[in-house]
């Protein structure tokens, strides 16, 4: 019985696995997903001006350059002309995450969604965030729910993603 | 020719003329004939001669006399004419009576005319004719003719002669006749020598007509004649009588009678015989009263002859004088000058004495003086001076007094009565401040004199009685010395004679109060400088310093000080051209040996020394004040006589005390004027020797280094010393040198490190050190250089002068070996080797503290500090060794134990000697366990070695392929994961979550390695497609569990990251879970476009 049990695990994961693979390239995937944001968004987004629109790119490129100072200046540089958009906030969210920021990481996060609280990639964003960097379910739950409510289209793998940390959810309370 | 009314008329003119000559008679009589008594009574007293016959020429007129005689002639033959012819009685009695008067005239005129006549001859026609005269008067009255004989006369007649006043006032008296006869007849007698029949007619005269107006002369004839007699007693009776009878018209204002009897004529004459009367009769002091009356009534002169008056005057004073001597006599005879002062107190009792006073003290005490009767004649003066000692010629008596004691030798009371004097009459005297400026300067000469001798007594009798004490006590000690009891104490003997030293003190403590009298009383004296130096010197000999120096300054600098009482002018005399004194520079030195004297507390009247409750800080401060001004005088001295050789030891004396007063400033200035006159000699060949000039250079530089030193000017006191030693170096052994090198030597190394001193203070420390480092250079051999030099070092190393820090320090080792500064040198030269990073030296300097050093944690730290240096140095063996040695040797602190023990794991890792290097590993987690106190550090290092000896059981895990037989190789990899995993289990175990999450992920990794290498291992050769299939799902079987250990392994870490933990072992496993679990770690942000 329990080998039994064991392979039709051992075929779940493999679909799953299957199915993880056609997420591989996360970039694509992202991507395509950002199309589908980039029409919706168009009427909420915050045009920074150009000063900030520099500093930003200046930043990207050290990040490019894997000059990790620089473009943390270059963000601050951003912030101070007077950056707000989800665009610029979340290019900042994301580069202090991978420096292991966390804080400010999610207070960047915060501050995009005060700004445009119906963007969909912050949501999307800050959802990962909680759930991987965290553990806070719940937030991650409300902000992939958010998400799907302010994507252009709602995406399937979000809803089994709500579904398992629901699932999660339920455990840890019980 | 007589009958005609001519004639007649000439004859009564001549018979006026006669009348009137009558009176001229008498008075030529009176004068001649008082002549002649009085220079036989007085020819005992030449004095008295001589005023008589002064007195007689005085009034004589210069009548024409060669044609008189026969004029009178022609009357007498009218008059006989007349008288043949006269019928008349009365009208024959006055023609006689004119006749008798021209026959005594012509007498007169013969004897003036010839005195080579005999006398009775000439008058005897006179005498006849008044004898005939008296006869007819005697008939006429019925008496007999007086018998020329006095001894017919009673003594007692003269009583009973009474004055009638108012028959003398009426004019009518019987003697108007007699009287008229008998006074011509007694001149005649007297004329012509007959004295004894003289007297009896003026013995008639007085007696029968008490009334004439020539009762008074004839008194006085009488008395003449009797005193010449000798017979005192009539005399004075006779004088008295005369006396009486002036003063009784007097007193009844008889002036202006018809008659007159010219008593006031005789009135002086007789008091001045009445008093010589009742001189020679032993009644002195009625002859004292009468002289008094003579003299209190001289007439006053009063005529425009000149040549007159010089005559009269002069007689006047000869009476005067002569008066004088006889009242001398008399009181002599009586008390002296007790005599004198009752007399007057008697005559002049409510009046002012008369202004010859003074004469009669002046000649009593004359004529004692001539008697030789000295003692009487200062007494006299001294009577004087006693009643009149306010008078104005009190000093002049005074001066008479002292000059009589001299005349009779009498040392003693001269100087007693000198002294007197100037207390008397000197500055300081009533009489002084009383006294018109006249009367001071008619005395100054006098004060001054006496004062001088004075003082000079005193002065030679204190400097002799010192000199032979001064010699005995040398024969004393002499004896003493070559043992000669006898001798020795003969002379002892002989001292006890010997003024005591405070007796010759005093005398010369008296000679300077002369000297200070004498200051007071003539302050405008040339010789005043003079005597202020003798009055210092005297002061000084009586050990009163402060007087001595005070008169010394004075001496030496004029007016320096001077303060004049005297009230007199004390300007310079502007006529003392010849200087008296010329040693004005000898006082004021003087003055600085006194006050030498003082200092040293010799003063034996010094308030402050004979206070025995002075403090000791009074007596200082008292000192001090004198020292004080004992350098202001010095510099005066300085000053004034810049030439005087004395000079330059003057001021360096100065110097010492100024510095000594900490008057550092002045010191400076003086010692800067020592050295410019030092160079001013040096051009100018001076009388100061070289010796001299390099002592006084010395003095006066040292001088100024020690003020400038004091006031912290060590810079300027550097280069002053400097000047001491380039001079001295001059002449390198002398005594001067021998004497200051050494000390100046050290004193000029002082400035140099005092200014590296204030530059530390400062900051300014390479200013300092430099300064340090040059006491070292310029003074190698100074005390002080041991102290600079190490300051110098302390100083390198402050600033970090490391390299010049080794070189001072390695010459401090090498020279002061014993020093506690060298011992503590190995630590500091290990500073500077390690600041220079000069690693091999420093390893070697901390090698050789860790084996030298006395102190065991001293010789500890060193050790591991070697081992840290040697590491530097590339010297991996001997840090090794250092190491090593330090782990075994020194078990605690437990912190740097096991950092040495760490440190030889890093150096083994380093020389891969790897099993040195885990037993090192194991060595810090076995002594992290048995640490009585665990750290921190000490769980971290054991957490480290754990983990490190964990990756080498990792790496052998690792290298164990999963071959064919499976089963066998499975095995063997199980066996070394099992010691893999405890080894990071313990790791694990000491809750580090640096190496937790090391040891966690490598725990997963061991997990996820194992499952794929079962995935991965060879399959069996053979099988067939559903073999193939089965065995792979068999294989997936047997590594699920452990991909599933893997993922619970990396989710720790991953869940260790919620709680903010971070390393790279959390984020290699959240790479490793997103490919384990890719759906689920996976997930990525969505990344914005660019802008």
């Amino acid at each position: 019985m329990s080998y039994i049990l064991l392979r039709i695990l051992i075929l779940v994961s493999i679909v799953m696995t299957s199915s993880c693979s056609s997420f591989l390239n996360f970039s694509d995937q992202s991507s395509s997903a950002n199309n589908a944001l980039a029409e919706k968004e168009s009427n909420t987004q915050i045009v920074d001006n150009k000063k900030a629109r520099a500093e930003l790119n200046r930043a990207l490129s050290a990040i490019k350059s894997h000059d990790m100072a620089a473009a943390d200046s270059a963000f601050k540089a951003m912030l101070l002309a007077g950056a707000q958009s989800p665009t610029a906030l979340n290019h900042y969210a994301i580069f202090l995450r991978e420096q292991w920021r966390m804080e400010e990481a999610e207070a960047m996060y915060l501050q995009a969604l005060k700004n445009s609280p119906n963007n969909a990639m912050t949501h999307w964003n800050i959802a990962i965030f909680y759930e991987l960097y965290r553990g806070d379910y719940q937030q991650a739950l409300d902000h992939y729910q958010a998400y799907q409510q302010y994507a252009a289209s709602p995406d399937k793998r979000v809803i089994h993603w709500i579904s398992d940390l629901n699932r999660r959810i339920e455990k840890e309370s019980s | 020719m007589l009958r005609s009314p001519f004639l007649k008329l000439s004859m009564l003119f001549f018979i006026v003329y006669l009348s009137s000559c009558t009176l001229l008679g008498d008075r030529f009589f009176q004068q001649e004939d008082l002549s002649k008594q009085v220079d036989n009574t007085l020819a005992e007293l030449p004095k008295a001669r001589d005023h008589l016959k002064e007195l007689r020429t005085q009034t004589i007129d210069k009548l024409s006399e060669a044609t008189e005689e026969s004029l009178l002639l022609e009357v007498s033959t009218a008059y006989k004419e007349a008288f043949s012819l006269a019928d008349k009685p009365l009208v024959r009695q006055e023609i006689q009576q004119r006749l008798a008067y021209i026959h005594l005239q012509i007498a007169e005129e013969r004897q003036v005319n010839d005195a080579s006549l005999p006398p009775k001859a000439v008058y005897k026609e006179a005498i006849d004719s008044y004898l005939a005269l008296l006869a007819h008067y005697d008939q006429q009255d019925g008496l007999a003719v007086i018998q020329a004989d006095e001894a017919l006369f009673d003594e007692a007649l003269f009583d009973k002669a009474v004055f009638d006043e108012a028959l003398f006032d009426q004019g009518l008296f019987d003697e108007d006749q007699l009287d008229q006869i008998l006074y011509p007849l007694a001149k005649a007698y007297e004329m012509s020598g007959d004295i004894p029949k003289a007297l009896a007619v003026f013995n008639r005269l007085v007696i029968e007509a008490p009334n004439s107006v020539y009762y008074s002369e004839a008194q006085f004839r009488r008395a003449e004649i009797l005193f010449a007699a000798a017979d005192y007693a009539a005399a004075s009776h006779a004088y008295r009588s005369v006396i009486d009878r002036s003063t009784l018209l007097l007193n009844t204002s008889k002036q202006s009678a018809k008659k007159t009897d010219n008593s006031a004529t005789f009135l002086m004459n007789s008091w001045y015989m009445f008093g010589w009367s009742d001189f020679k009769l032993g009644r002195y002091r009625s002859a004292i009263k009468a002289f008094f009356t003579v003299l209190d009534n001289q007439p006053q002169l009063d005529t425009d002859n000149e040549l007159l008056a010089k005559h009269a005057l002069s007689s006047q004073q000869a009476l005067t004088n002569d008066t004088l001597r006889v009242m001398s006599l008399a009181f002599s005879y009586e008390a002296g000058s007790e005599t004198i002062a009752d007399m007057l107190d008697e005559f002049y009792v409510g009046l002012s004495e008369p202004e010859y006073v003074p004469k009669l003290y002046q000649n009593l005490a004359g004529l004692y003086l001539e008697k030789k009767r000295f003692i009487d004649s200062a007494d006299t003066l001294a009577a004087y001076i006693y009643r009149y000692s306010k008078a104005s010629n009190a000093p002049d008596f005074h001066k008479q007094l002292i000059e009589v004691y001299a005349a009779g030798v009498f040392p003693d009371r001269v100087r007693e009565q000198k002294q007197q004097y100037v207390q008397a009459y000197g500055v300081h005297s009533e009489f002084w401040s009383m006294a018109s400026t006249e009367s001071r300067l008619a005395i100054q000469d006098s004060l001054s004199l006496y004062i001088k001798e004075l003082a000079s007594y005193y002065h030679h009798l204190a400097q002799t009685k010192q000199r032979q004490r001064k010699a005995s006590l040398y024969r004393i000690e002499r004896n003493r010395i070559e043992q000669n009891p006898i001798e020795r104490q003969a002379v002892i003997d002989e001292s006890v004679q010997l003024m005591s030293e405070q007796d010759i003190q005093l005398l010369y403590q008296q000679a300077g109060d002369w000297y200070e009298t004498w200051i007071a009383n003539i302050p405008s004296s040339a010789e005043i400088d003079n005597i202020w130096f003798l009055l210092g010197e005297t002061r000084f000999e009586s050990k009163s310093y402060q007087l001595a120096i005070k008169a010394y300054e004075n001496a030496a600098y004029g007016s320096f000080g001077r303060q004049d009482s005297s009230g007199i002018d004390s300007s310079p005399n502007p006529t003392a051209t010849e200087p008296v004194f010329n040693q004005h520079n000898e006082a004021a030195y003087a003055a600085l040996l006194a006050y030498d004297h003082l200092i040293a507390g010799h003063n034996s009247h010094s308030p402050i020394n004979d206070d025995v409750n002075a403090s000791k800080q009074q007596i200082e401060q008292q000192t001090e004040q004198w020292q004080i001004a004992k350098n202001q005088s010095a510099l005066l001295f300085v000053s004034t006589f810049p030439n005087d050789n004395r000079s330059n030891a003057v001021l360096a004396q100065t110097l010492q005390s100024l510095f000594s007063l900490k008057q550092f400033n002045e010191t400076i200035k003086v010692g800067q004027q020592l050295v410019d006159r030092l160079a001013i000699d040096n051009t100018d060949a001076s009388s100061t020797s070289v010796e001299d000039s390099q002592k006084f250079k010395v003095i006066a530089y040292l001088s100024i280094a020690h003020a400038q030193r004091e006031l912290h000017e060590y810079d300027l006191s550097e280069q002053a010393y400097a000047e001491v030693l380039s001079v001295l170096n001059k002449d390198v052994g002398s005594s001067l040198y021998q004497q200051h090198y050494a000390a100046s030597l050290e004193n000029y190394a002082a400035s140099i490190y005092q200014q590296g001193l204030l530059q530390t203070e400062a900051g300014e420390h390479a200013l300092a050190a430099n300064n340090f480092m040059r006491v070292v250079e310029l003074a190698p051999s100074s005390s002080i250089r041991l102290s600079a030099q190490r300051d110098a070092i302390a100083l390198f190393l402050q600033i970090k002068k490391w390299r010049k820090a080794v070189t001072v320090m390695t010459d401090f080792q090498q020279r002061f070996v014993t020093d506690t500064a060298t011992k503590a040198m190995p630590s500091q030269l290990l500073l500077a080797y390690k600041s220079l990073e000069d690693w091999p030296l420093a390893a070697a300097q901390a090698k050789k503290i860790s084996v030298d050093d006395d102190d065991p944690n001293v010789r500890q730290q060193a050790l591991y500090s070697a081992a840290e240096f040697y590491y530097l140095a590339e010297d991996i063996d001997n840090a090794i060794d250092s190491y090593r040695s330090y782990a075994h040797s020194y078990t605690l602190p437990l912190a740097d134990n096991m950092e040495a023990q760490y440190r030889l794991t890093e150096l083994y890792a380093e020389t891969l000697a790897l099993d040195k290097r885990a037993y090192w590993l194991r060595k810090l987690m076995v002594t992290h366990k048995n640490a009585e106190s665990p750290t921190e550090r000490s769980r971290y290092l054991a957490a480290f070695s754990a983990v490190e000896l964990a990756e080498t059981t990792l790496l052998s895990y690792q290298s164990i392929p999963l071959a064919h037989p499976l089963k066998q190789s499975m095995a063997n990899k199980r066996k070394a994961m099992k010691v893999s995993l405890d080894a990071y289990h313990k790791a694990l175990s000491y809750n580090l979550e640096l190496f937790s999450t090391q040891a966690t992920y490598r725990i997963a990794e061991i997990y996820a390695g194992l499952a794929s290498a079962l995935l991965a291992s060879e399959r069996p050769a053979g099988l067939t497609a559903l073999e193939l299939e089965q065995y792979n799902f068999l294989l997936e079987e047997q590594a699920y569990p452990f991909e599933e250990k893997a993922i619970d392994f990396y989710t720790i870490n991953i869940e260790r990251s919620w709680q903010g933990i971070d390393s790279e072992w959390v984020r290699d496993s959240y790479q490793a879970l997103a490919q384990l679990i890719p759906a689920k770690y996976g997930k990525r942000e969505m990344l914005p476009e660019r802008m």
